[in-house]
């Protein structure tokens, strides 16, 4: 229990750290976050504004810049634009950008108070803004429909490559040197790779035959699930060819081949039981990079996935960024902790004798 | 007894010290220069006898033999310059990550005295992807400070900047790292020769340098490099991000088609540097992809090159 209790602590402090580094970007401010400079008409006087911009105070007469509130630009102007004989209230600009940490704290802070309301962030494309709240589960979903199916094909294939690759050496030596050129592949050269053959496939026969892009609600799926399913692949079959060699020079399985057991056998009865332990111990790294894989393929793919919205720089970024990241660690977290779960219950435990 | 001489491994030697003086001589050797003076922005062209103007990105063959970027800058010119750049900023982000995780991991494996605090560390770097803790800050700091129009910007923000970069991308590398060598270093640490060492009053130290070290040296050797591979894999993702070490220049492009819609920024290495190349090659593929297959290309067989030699490498030395 108290073990368990450890990790969630250290899952929520990953979490946390994830959330600080989202709201850095918050940091850097072009403008004065409590200056506010107001023109106004002969309708109405700067005193009559000050006295409706609660704890405003005249800062400079001439060009009329009031003092406000820390961090309230965005809610006064909106405040004063409102007022009678206002016209165009607007933040004052910095002369150069500053490193503000007092401001980072305070929109640490703000947001912290906008989740406890339910307010997730904003999102700014063109001139709509978008609630994240109304896009998060529509783009977990989305990336869900090819991040799990790629992993769970990837982690597969990759398992029953591995065992052939052992049971035939001939497959096996191929399949090494393969295993050898794709483990230099990075993702990125891969989904260049793919969205190019498309391209000429596309232009050849006229017909479009893997999505390279999204348009609409027309959403890529094959880039996606081939990054997926490819990258951890590589190196759950790099890892399982290693455990399987080291588990053939046991001297048990001397023992078992000696007693007339095949040389299938042997790996199907033996061999398999006691690679689960590498398995399970590549699995956390194989996720990690899958999820790293899948963020590259929604930058590259254009797709509003989870990681495509905070890459995508059709996307401008007000407020989202902290939770996307968050969502993303969460999910980390949690299949990490399957993975110590399938580990209690598929690997072999060995105790000494008292 | 002394190793056998392969030819591969020597085949594998050559390629890496052509690679090197490719890096080493590529901005003396480029056949154009990158300053604002060398760019092309208009090419004429006979066709059937008729004259006509080509705006860049050129194809390759005209004027350029590997074609030209969106501002007019040969192709070979910025790859050759580039090369450097990528090399440097990948050996330097390895050697920084393993002058800190080399002693940390063998101490700890000695000693013992903070494995656990490592281990937790590895978990939670290991268990959440590095773009989740890399991006955001970065991205911030990149745009924060206008270094997405780097000819601008001021060059002590874009010192910060690259400070910074260096600084999280080698945090994050130290600790899965160092939790590797402590495996390693508690390996030999059981071994007799260590005990015989430390039970002749061998400080932990000298069982470190005289016992450890000579005996892991190898392994250290085929991790450097494996790592150099993976920081160019994180550099590569990091400028398909847009983040791209040494700043860019921006390209605005409206689509004249549709009128309203957002304009697309396209953010350009200064330097050539080869991954920010690929990054912003792959936005152009369908309409100039001789961008992206030269500079894929080129970093492809960067990578195979680096990936044979560190084979002909184990298979020499093991």
């Amino acid at each position: 229990m108290k073990h368990m209790m450890m990790w969630a602590l250290l899952g929520l402090c990953t979490m946390a750290a994830v959330f600080m580094l989202g709201a850095v970007n918050k940091a850097f401010i072009h403008e004065a976050p409590d200056r506010l400079q107001v023109s106004i008409s002969a309708e109405t006087t700067i005193d009559e504004v000050i006295t409706q911009l609660p704890g405003s105070k005249m800062l400079d007469a001439n060009v009329r810049v009031l003092s406000i509130p820390y961090g309230k630009v965005d809610e006064y102007r909106k405040l004063a634009a409102a007022l009678p004989g206002v016209i165009q209230p607007r933040a004052m600009p910095l002369a150069k950008t500053e490193i503000s940490f007092r401001y980072y704290l305070f929109s640490v802070k703000k947001l912290l108070i906008d989740y406890s309301h339910g307010d997730l962030g904003l999102i700014r494309t063109g001139d709509y803004q978008i609630q994240v709240k109304s896009i998060l589960m529509k783009s977990a979903l989305r990336t869900f429909t090819y991040f799990i199916p790629g992993l769970i094909v990837g982690v597969l294939i990759a398992v029953m490559l591995g065992l052939l690759a052992s049971i035939s050496r001939l497959f096996g030596k191929w399949l090494d040197s393969a295993h050898a050129i794709c483990s230099g592949v990075p993702d990125y050269l891969l989904i260049i790779f793919i969205q190019l053959v498309s391209i000429y496939i596309t232009r050849m026969t006229g017909r479009n035959v893997i999505l390279v892009a999204q348009y609409g609600n027309h959403i890529p799926f094959m880039i996606p699930f081939l990054t997926i399913a490819f990258i951890p692949g590589v190196l759950i079959y790099g890892t399982l060819r290693l455990a399987i060699e080291r588990e053939m020079t046991q001297d048990y399985l001397t023992t078992a081949r000696a007693k007339g057991l095949s040389h299938r056998g042997v790996i199907v009865r033996h061999v398999i039981r006691n690679i689960m332990e590498d398995l399970i111990m590549v699995l956390p790294k194989a996720t990690t990079l899958a999820l790293a894989s899948m963020a590259v393929a929604e930058a590259m793919c254009d797709i509003l996935g989870l990681g495509g919205y905070i890459v995508s720089p059709r996307m401008q970024n007000i407020s989202a960024t902290p939770i996307i990241c968050i969502v993303l660690a969460f999910l980390a977290i949690v299949i990490n902790i399957l993975y110590a779960l399938l580990g209690k219950l598929f690997v072999v435990q060995i105790r000494e004798g008292r | 007894m002394p190793k056998r001489s392969s030819k591969l491994f020597y085949v594998a030697c050559m390629v890496i010290l052509f690679i090197v003086c490719i890096a080493a001589f590529g901005g003396i050797l480029k056949p154009h220069g990158l300053t604002n003076e060398d760019k092309v922005l208009l090419f004429k062209k006979v066709i059937d006898g008729n004259m006509k103007f080509e705006t860049p990105p050129y194809a390759p063959h005209s004027p350029y033999l590997l074609g030209s970027d969106h501002r007019g800058y040969d192709m070979l010119s910025l790859l050759l310059n580039g090369l450097k750049y990528t090399l440097v900023n990948a050996a330097l982000l390895t050697a920084l990550r393993f002058i800190f995780a080399t002693p940390l991991g063998m101490w700890v494996g000695v000693t013992g005295n903070g494995s656990r605090v490592l281990r937790v560390m590895q978990w939670v770097i290991s268990a959440v992807p590095a773009f989740l803790f890399l991006y955001p800050p970065l991205v911030g700091m990149f745009f924060g400070l206008g270094l997405n129009d780097v000819s601008k910007a001021n060059p002590r923000d874009l010192m910060l900047f690259t400070t910074v970069y260096y600084g999280m991308v080698t945090f994050l590398g130290i600790f899965p790292l160092a939790y590797q060598m402590a495996e390693r270093t508690r390996y030999y640490n059981r071994k007799i020769f260590v005990s015989a060492s430390r039970l002749m009053g061998g400080s932990r130290l000298h069982r470190i340098v005289k016992h450890i070290h000579p005996n892991i040296r190898l392994e250290l050797l085929y991790m450097g490099i494996s790592e150099f591979i993976a920081v160019l894999f994180l550099m590569g993702q990091l400028a398909i991000f847009n983040i791209i070490i040494g700043g860019s220049d921006t390209l605005v492009m409206v689509d004249k088609l549709a009128p309203g819609e957002v304009p697309y920024m396209i953010y350009l290495t200064t330097t050539g540097e080869w991954t920010s190349m690929i990054a912003y090659g792959a936005k152009y593929m369908k309409i100039y992809p001789h961008i992206v297959i030269e500079s894929g290309i080129a970093f492809a067989l960067l990578i195979l090159s680096l990936q044979f030699f560190l084979h002909q490498f184990k298979k020499r030395t093991q």
